[in-house]
């Protein structure tokens, strides 16, 4: 028997924080989680799975458009006509999404209820796949309690999303613990909700198998699905295949042994040229990362931009069309001592000290009435999400740094002294 | 420059009026008057005479803008240049008589001075000091920038100013196209577009039911044209069975009247019409063969064969075939006999010439010895090669005496001096010094260049007359201390000029007012408002005491007298001075056109000297700064020894001075250079010296250059290489000689030649040779032998000839004879070739006849052949007849016919109803024709054409309702596909995505770029309210100059945001601004 576990699609999100310029790969990141979908169920059709698993957010909750559920659809009838069906219950998301719920799914699949968990069975495989779907998208108790027995001398696999041990970066929704999954005796627990893929058990298998296709920066590296190939005499061996249509990597440069920002480019050009080799022909996002504690630090603060736009002109120059910088985060550190600055008795003194004063009472920051007209222009919902855009304390903290480090540079405070 | 006169000749209200500008002691000119006496614009009218009349200005309102004139007389102290200046955009310069001058003749004076700084310097009206003033309280020139950049940050305005750009070209709250608004407005637009091409629930679930019910239609309609098409092949199918039913019926009938007539094969008539024909051909062809074969019997017994002949065939055949052979050995025995006889001869003849008295027979004795003839051609040819070694052997020797004695000669003539190897050394080191003498001089010349070069540059030092090493030790400031000397001097050079053009506008000023007031005079006179009030005053002072004496009687006529300070009678005075005083408002009434402006040009005349009076102040200060920076400059050079020249001269004195201490230092080390050189040479001289004395070279003089030197030790070294190599030679060739080896060799050859000799005596011996014989002769005599030989063997091959040929004739003889006895006796007379031709003609005629024979018989054999195989086909023929008409039962030929005839119709039509019959069960499918006749019995042809005709109809409009149905269910479900294929919401929520990505940098960019603004201006007000106090106490005395006492100073307080502010008060109005 052989199938795959594949779970958090959110077919038709779109990819966060990349900003369109001359030369980035725009076309192939054009609808990303469709063509990752699509390579789930190829993968499922050239590996002749007997099935296929989704282990809940199948939409986005903002989506509201059922041209995504007509795409789910149709790919549907492809595994259909290939004898493959599919096992799906719904998630967090799903359960916020109308889309489930106007749509009937096609015979192929079979979809969990959401008000009690239950089995579908197949006598010739000899499989039993226990799941409950989210009813509503904030789920707070352990559904995992209330799955079925195992059907003896079955294979029993049971289909959950949940937040397994409260992993703090998702929301803690049908929390559930190790110790839960195990006492069921189900020979292999399909997860999904956490985006990372995540091996936790080997008896049973638990497997979060992550999502298919990374959405923003902070969803790195490769994704995948996961194929299970269980043999006669029950043997389970898993592994991921690979879906990512663009990958999302970050990348660090360490300054600290660049004289001056041209130095700095050479190593990037360096960085990106072997991320070329890595991205196998692939569109990639980048999230580019200058550290360290460099002479170079007040020749890069002092126009950030320009910084950006060099990273851009380099990765067009040597990425082959395939790099998209969706950053470049400058986070060096200045050589000099800047505790000194504090003590000069002269404009320089007088401008750190201000930075200081104000960071010591960052609330001020958000008073300025430059940032409250930039707030009231601000739509409320880019605040939320992966990569939130807010004026919060934090970001003006951040800038507040930023903005000293500009003056300085400009003033050419660090050659003076 | 300074202005010696300005001629407004038209120019503002000005027409004609020239202002003179001598000079005077000061040589200065104040120019006031009163408001609108013109000041203003005289200063502009200078400036357009100077830099060209402003496209847009105020000042053409008396003339035409073309006839607008301005002139001036100028001086620099050496020229003087007098010149007009019209409205225009190019040639606006003129001279006095209207024509076009270069404008460079007026920049030569100007120098550097363009429009802005002359209105900077010059052109301050009273207008632009109050906008100052105002400018600098509005905070524009905040004095907290002017604190920083004090400190240092020279570029603080533009850094904020570029600030400010860099924040509103990423966002502003009203605009549409900044970048931040821009991709804020493109989100929004994106999400706009999301919900409106979102694809509702029940859109599509009204799409499927549509494509369902399109779907239904059209399978029915389907169905429904299916079901008529099947009726329509049915119906169709009875229509075409129609006639092939009525035919059957027909042939029916037919097959019943051929009922009696017997059935025959279908091939009787062809069998029948064969069997006559072979019949027929077989009776003829047996007839004719017949004949042939009794004509050919006969001719056989005609024909006569000889046994005797035919027995003997094969030997008279051979015979014949060799008569051939036996006429030529008849002919040819006799030649080949004289042949070998002349052989005979030829041999004899050739033997007798080596061997004269020895017969031929005695060749066979020597042939033996002529067999190994190879062997004494070797001893030949060894003699040969023996003789030639021992010829060159002693050659050899002989050569290799006299070489050795040569060699030994010339071995004595040329002696070995030495090995040149240090001589060699010594050269190649002087020459990797190079050209010593060129570089040395090279070096010289430099030195002397550098040092001529530093002598000039350091005449051309101003001031200085110490030496180099003075000027090397000389303590100077560092260039970062001239700098900041540089810097100040400018500023203080600036402010000076500054003031003195400031103070020379004012003078300038005045002076116009002063032309302006002479100019009104004409009408007014002295009907100022100064005049006036003047008047008015007396009068009413005299009035008062009038009405004190006179009237309140308070005081006398005396003392009132006396209080007016007049001589006049206090009455008559007052009423003057009422006079006076009324024809004076009476003039200005008159004129009050002439009288405001005169009234304007006095006050502008004494702000004027009020300027003078504070730019002589504020010149005479720095002044003082100017001596007190020239103190502390003079201070910085305490060792200079001359009066220092100004910062910027220093600056430039420094850098020369820096030039000639480079060259002196690039000198020294070329002097050094130049030593090394010349030690080096010296050095090698002496070492070459040496060498050539020791190699006994020819004397070279003490004082040779090294170059001389260097030429003569190579020449040695070359010689000397050159004579080593030659005796080297000499004794090389002296051992090759080797004279022994030469002598052994030639002993050699002369024993080699005995051992031949032996061999050689044998041989010519054994060939019957006498004693002594050459090899020459030798190899004469064996060709000789080689010719006898010859001529023997051709001899012997010739005689066994001539024997086989008397063989053979005989054998042939013999032969014949005993044929002719065998055959025919009669035969024996004749020669045996004439007798054997003739019996090979009968043999001849006797196989002709055989021949004929078997023929003939063999032709017979084969026509009785075909008679039998004809006579077989008769019988077949008559017996098929004869069974033909027993199935048709008849027994004449007429009969059969008329019989086949009646069988054959009956065939036909049988044929022809079984054809009809298949293919109508083959095409209506039924299992036989009574069913297919039944069915087409059951439709009436008009009725059925009419069923087919209304279903066909039908068919269309079902056809045409399936078509429409089949493309409305397409467009549907293509429309479906393309739903379901749809991602044009997806594509603008990416959109929308894009235009946040391109926010948030944005964003960052802006928050930075504010931020810093915002500490930037905190940071300077925070360091004002640190160090404003004395700034702010001198700003404020500037304040007050400035705007011409209207103000009383500066002091700082709070604007309406709680922003620090200037604050002055007005003194006139007691209005205090911000």
């Amino acid at each position: 028997m052989k199938f795959i576990h594949c779970a958090d699609v959110h077919l038709d999100t779109p990819l966060q924080g990349l900003a369109e310029y001359p030369g980035s790969p725009i076309k192939e990141i054009r609808n990303a989680t469709r063509r990752a979908f699509e390579k789930v169920l190829d993968s499922a059709i050239s590996e002749s799975v007997d099935f296929l698993i989704i282990a809940g957010d199948l939409y986005d909750t903002g989506l509201k458009s059922f041209e995504s559920a007509l795409f789910f659809n149709k790919q549907m009838a492809r595994l259909a006509d290939a004898g493959i069906d599919v096992y799906l219950i719904y998630g967090n998301h799903d359960a916020a999404s109308k889309l489930i719920k106007q749509l009937r799914p096609p015979k192929n699949v079979h979809v969990f209820r959401s008000t009690e968990s239950h089995s579908f069975s197949n006598k010739q495989l000899r499989l039993a796949i226990h799941g409950q779907s989210f009813s509503t998208p904030e789920i707070t108790e352990d559904l995992a309690v209330n799955y079925p027995a195992p059907v003896p001398d079955f294979f029993n696999i049971g289909v959950l999303h949940t937040n397994l041990g409260g992993i703090s970066d998702h929301a803690n929704y049908a929390p559930c613990s190790l110790q839960t999954l195990k006492s069921k005796g189900y020979q292999y627990w399909a997860l999904g909700h956490v985006h990372n893929r995540q091996v936790l058990c080997a008896d049973p298998y638990i497997v979060y198998p992550g999502n298919i296709q990374g959405r923003h920066g902070k969803e790195q590296g490769e994704k995948s699905c996961e194929l299970v190939t269980v043999s006669d005499t029950g043997m389970i061996s898993t592994g991921p295949v690979s879906t990512s249509v663009v990958p999302w990597i970050e990348t660090c440069i360490d300054a600290s042994k660049c004289q001056n920002a041209d130095e700095v480019y050479d190593k990037l050009r360096t960085a990106l040229g072997g991320l070329v080799l890595q991205t196998k022909e692939r569109a990639t996002a980048v999230r580019l990362k200058i550290s360290g504690t460099t002479e170079a630090h007040i020749e890069l603060n002092r126009d950030l931009d320009q910084v950006r736009n060099e990273t851009i002109s380099i990765a067009n120059e040597c990425g082959n069309g395939l790099l998209w910088i969706e950053r470049v985060q400058v986070a060096t550190l200045p050589s000099f001592d800047r505790t000194s600055l504090l003590t000069r008795d002269d404009p320089v003194g007088e401008i750190v000290r201000m930075v200081a004063a104000l960071r010591s009472n960052p609330t001020a920051l958000g008073n300025f009435s430059s940032i409250q007209e930039l707030r009231k222009k601000l739509p409320p919902d880019i605040a939320e999400g992966a990569e939130p855009i807010a004026l919060d304390t934090l970001t003006l903290v951040a800038a507040l740094e930023e903005a000293e480090v500009l003056l300085l540079g400009r003033l050419s405070v660090v050659e003076a002294q | 420059m300074r202005l010696d006169r300005i001629d407004l000749l038209r120019y503002g209200h000005f027409a004609n009026r020239s202002i003179e500008l001598p000079v005077t002691t000061p040589d200065y000119y104040i120019i006031y008057g009163d408001n609108e006496a013109g000041k203003s614009t005289l200063l502009r009218g200078i400036s357009s005479l100077f830099f060209g009349v402003p496209a847009r200005t105020v000042d053409v309102h008396s003339c035409k803008a073309s006839e607008l004139r301005i002139g001036a007389t100028i001086s620099d102290g050496e020229k003087t240049f007098s010149f007009r200046r019209r409205k225009g955009t190019s040639g606006t310069l003129l001279n006095l008589d209207d024509g076009q001058l270069p404008e460079s003749l007026v920049t030569g004076f100007l120098r550097e001075l363009d429009r802005d700084r002359f209105e900077q310097f010059f052109g301050l009206t009273h207008q632009r000091l109050r906008e100052g003033g105002e400018e600098l309280l509005r905070g524009k020139g905040d004095i907290g920038s002017a604190l920083f950049q004090a400190a240092g940050l020279l570029d603080l305005r533009t850094l904020l100013e570029r600030l400010a750009a860099e924040t509103k070209d990423l966002f502003s709250p009203k605009s549409r196209t900044k970048v931040i608004n821009c991709a804020i407005d493109d989100y929004k637009t994106a999400k706009a577009e999301v919900r409106r091409l979102a694809i509702s629930g029940s859109a599509i679930k009204q799409k499927q039911a549509d494509l369902e019910g399109a779907k239904e239609t059209h399978e029915r309609l389907k169905t429904e044209s299916e079901s008529l098409r099947h009726e329509l092949v049915r119906l169709r199918r009875i229509a075409s069975n129609k006639p092939d039913v009525a035919r059957l019926q027909e042939l029916r009938g037919a097959l019943l009247t051929f009922e009696h007539v017997p059935s025959l094969p279908v091939s009787a008539r062809r069998e029948r019409d064969e069997s006559v024909g072979a019949l027929t051909e077989a009776t003829g062809q047996i007839q004719v063969l017949t004949e042939h074969i009794s004509k050919r019997k006969v001719r056989i017994g005609e024909l006569h064969v000889n046994s005797v002949l035919k027995n003997h065939a094969k030997e008279i055949e051979d015979l014949n075939s060799e008569t051939n052979d036996y006429h030529r050995s008849v002919n040819d025995k006799p030649k080949r006999v004289n042949e070998r006889a002349e052989a005979m001869q030829r041999a004899e003849a050739e033997w007798r010439g080596i061997w004269r008295d020895r017969p031929i027979t005695d060749a066979e004795k020597v042939r033996a010895a002529y067999s190994r003839k190879s062997e004494i051609f070797a001893l030949v040819t060894e003699h040969a090669r023996i003789a030639t070694a021992l010829a060159e052997a002693d050659e050899q020797v002989r050569t290799a005496r006299e070489d050795e004695d040569r060699l030994r000669e010339e071995l004595d003539r040329c002696p070995d001096l030495g090995d040149p190897a240090t001589l060699i050394a010594a050269i190649d080191q002087t020459k990797s010094l190079g050209d010593s003498d060129e570089g040395v001089a090279r070096l010289k010349s430099d030195i002397e260049r550098m040092i001529a070069g530093t002598n000039r540059d350091l005449k051309k030092l101003r001031g200085w007359s110490g030496s180099t090493q003075d000027l090397e030790a000389l303590r100077t400031p560092l260039l970062t201390t001239i700098e900041r000397y540089v810097f100040e001097w400018e500023q203080q050079t600036a402010a000076r000029k500054e003031r003195r053009a400031q103070h020379s506008e004012a003078t300038e000023r005045i002076r116009a007012r002063q032309l302006e007031i002479e100019r009104l005079a004409g009408n007014i006179g002295r009907a100022g408002e100064n005049e006036l009030i003047e008047i008015r005053g007396r009068r009413d002072r005299l009035w008062a005491l009038i009405y004190a004496s006179a009237f309140e009687k308070t005081l006398s006529t005396e003392a009132a007298q006396q209080q007016s300070g007049e001589s006049s009678p206090i009455g008559p005075n007052f009423a003057s001075q009422l006079r006076l005083a009324d024809e004076i408002a009476d003039v200005r009434f008159a004129y009050a056109k002439d009288v405001a402006i005169r009234d304007r040009l006095v006050k502008e005349i004494e702000t004027a000297r009020r300027d003078q009076l504070r730019i002589a102040d504020e010149t005479a200060r720095l002044e003082g700064d100017v001596r007190e920076l020239h103190q502390r400059w003079v201070s910085e050079w305490p060792t200079l020894g001359f009066e220092p020249l100004s910062p910027v001269e220093m600056k430039e004195w420094m850098l020369a001075r820096q030039t000639i201490l480079d060259r002196l230092e690039q000198c020294h080390e070329k002097e050094e250079d130049l030593q090394l050189r010349m030690d080096r040479a010296a050095r090698a001289a002496d070492q070459i010296r040496s060498c050539l004395a020791r190699f006994q070279s020819p004397p070279v003089r003490e004082n040779d250059s090294l170059t001389i030197l260097l030429s003569v030790a190579e020449g040695l070294a070359k010689e000397l290489q050159e004579r080593r190599r030659v005796i080297e030679d000499i004794r090389r060739q002296l051992r090759q000689l080797s004279p022994e080896k030469r002598q052994a060799k030639q002993d050699e050859c002369k024993t080699r030649l005995d051992g031949w000799a032996q061999k050689w005596s044998a041989v010519v011996s054994e060939l019957l040779l006498p004693e002594g014989r050459t090899p020459e002769q030798v190899e004469d005599a064996i060709a000789v032998l080689e010719q006898v030989f010859g001529h023997l063997k051709d001899a012997e091959n010739l005689q066994h000839r001539v024997n086989r040929i008397g063989e053979n004739i005989d054998l042939f003889e013999k032969r014949v004879a005993a044929l002719v006895s065998a055959t025919d006796p009669l035969l024996a007379s004749s020669v045996p070739d004439v007798a054997v031709t003739e019996l090979q003609s009968r043999l001849v005629k006797t196989g002709k006849a055989e021949t004929e024979r078997r023929t003939l018989e063999d032709q017979n054999a084969r026509d009785e052949d075909v008679i039998a195989v004809h006579a077989t086909k008769v019988q077949r023929a008559e017996a098929n007849l004869k069974r033909l008409m027993g199935l048709a039962h008849c027994n004449s030929a007429q009969e059969l016919e008329a019989t086949i005839t009646a069988s054959e119709q009956k065939a036909e039509k049988r044929d022809e109803y079984k054809r009809i019959a298949l293919s109508l069960i083959e095409r209506n499918a039924a299992p036989d024709v009574r069913e297919i006749e039944e069915e087409s019995s059951s439709h009436h042809l008009d009725s059925l054409q009419s069923a087919i005709a209304s279903s066909e109809n039908r068919q269309k409009e079902l056809q045409d309702e399936v078509f429409k149905t089949g493309s409305e269910y397409g467009t549907l479900l293509q429309d479906f596909e393309r739903l379901q294929a749809s991602d044009e919401s997806t594509l603008q929520a990416q959109k929308a995505e894009d235009a946040l990505g391109r926010v948030r940098p944005a964003i960052a960019n802006y928050l930075r770029l504010q931020l810093a603004s915002e500490v930037l201006h905190r940071a300077i007000e925070s360091y004002r309210e640190k160090h404003q106090g004395p700034v702010l106490n001198r700003a404020s005395e500037l304040f007050s100059s400035l705007t011409l006492g209207d103000y009383c100073g500066l002091t700082t307080g709070f604007g309406d945001n709680d922003k620090a502010v200037l604050v002055s008060s007005c003194i006139s109005s007691g209005t205090t601004v911000c």
